[in-house]
């Protein structure tokens, strides 16, 4: 990718007008991939590109034989350029970030649990395999300070505050391997930090947690529209510097138990043989701040479920 | 008396959940290993992706490069789609 300046957006959120219209232009939109100049002169094979090698080599012998002022072209912004229809959120100032990630599991004869292979479409000869799902947490300052406790002794418990627990559970708890999935509505949550350590310096909370999110469970789940659900439990661990008032640690294991078909779609885009099936999350802190970090968390923005992302 | 509520609620959901694994404290490091993205799985998400059009154009423009744009119909490729 040295050889290229990799962009990448969610449709509805494309920018400005300029924006917009050079992505209108070079045909970016959708789940989709394009390569263009800066001007905005297409390369490679267009709707059908692939971001295989031999395209992209294809793509970059196009770029190198054209004159120098189309691959160095100047970039004007119009003065009276439309701002962005939808403004992309911003992290929270001082906010804290996490990131989670989804997998699916299994437990061998022994109990050990491991990753299970999966497949996009499994029964269609181009299927593909699963990947490790992503996505983003936003916490403001006041809600990540709220769990950090005043005057810690080892051993003290505190519940974490509910609107921390709904948005956690409710969006990172879930099994979002499918991707495009709504947030789950909690059905019951729980959430404690519990104090392990700690010296002047430093502080380590133990999370300890569970919650039963969406539709409960039946034998109606595999066939019925929209019966997503799961039971999930999770531990964690979060560090903090005392001196500097920051959490320096934030690791979140969760496992859980799946079912359902998402929305109004009865066959799943990832077929499991069990229903229901055991998914993991893990959580760990975000500490810089490059343009990936800050992708807004996915139900903020899509399938919130009518879930407020940040509650009073 | 909310934090006894709390603590019961908690004991509750964790034990009327048959069939959920519990997570030994002494697995939580193999376990948030192995459920994180693994080395060489997704090549694609190490790189170092812009997301402002206007911010790759004028740095492709400036190092005279191709932009090459990866969008996704329902969030962000970044993200969970």
């Amino acid at each position: 990718m040295e050889h290229f300046i990799p962009v990448a957006l969610d449709t509805y959120f494309r920018g400005a007008g300029d924006e917009v219209e050079f992505c209108q232009q070079i045909k970016a939109g959708g789940n989709h991939m394009a390569v263009a100049t800066a001007g905005g002169k297409v390369l490679g094979h267009g709707d059908a590109l692939r971001m295989r090698e031999k395209e992209l080599a294809k793509a970059l012998e196009e770029f190198r034989a054209l004159p120098e002022e189309e691959r160095k072209p100047r970039i004007e912004v119009p003065a009276n350029v439309a701002p962005p229809r939808r403004a992309l959120p911003a992290p929270p100032a001082n906010g804290l970030i996490l990131k989670g990630h989804c997998a699916y599991l299994q437990a061998d004869p022994a109990g050990t649990i491991a990753r299970a292979k999966a497949w996009y479409y499994r029964d269609n000869p181009d299927r593909w395999p699963v990947e490790t799902q992503s996505d983003m947490l936003w916490l403001t300052e006041a809600e990540w300070t709220s769990l950090l406790p005043a005057d810690p002794k080892k051993g003290d418990r505190a519940e974490v505050a509910l609107p921390i627990q709904r948005r956690f559970f409710s969006t990172i708890g879930i099994d979002y391997m499918e991707g495009s999935v709504n947030a789950l509505v909690p059905r019951e949550t729980a959430l404690s930090l519990t104090v392990e350590t700690v010296s002047p310096e430093s502080l380590t909370l133990r999370l300890d947690g569970a919650a039963k999110l969406g539709k409960e469970f039946d034998e109606t789940a595999k066939v019925g529209k929209n019966t997503r659900g799961s039971d999930v439990r999770v531990l964690g661990y979060v560090g903090v510097d005392r001196a500097r008032r920051t959490i320096t640690r934030f690791d979140v294991v969760g496992l859980g138990l799946a079912w359902g078909n998402k929305m109004e779609y009865l066959h799943r885009e990832i077929r499991l043989d069990s229903e229901p099936w055991l998914y993991g999350i893990a959580v760990e802190l975000v500490t810089t701040r490059r343009p990936i970090d800050v992708v807004p968390p996915y139900n903020m923005l899509h399938y919130g479920s009518g879930l407020k992302y940040f509650q009073n | 008396m909310r934090l006894l509520i709390g603590v019961l609620v908690l004991a509750g959901l964790v034990q009327d959940r048959p069939g959920v694994p519990a997570i030994p404290p002494e697995d939580f490091n193999r376990l948030h290993g192995m459920i994180r993205p693994q080395p060489g799985e997704s090549p694609w998400r190490d790189i170092e992706w812009m997301t402002s059009i206007r911010g790759a154009r004028e740095r492709a423009a400036a190092e005279g490069k191709p932009v090459l744009v990866f969008t996704a119909a329902d969030g962000s490729p970044l993200a969970r789609t």
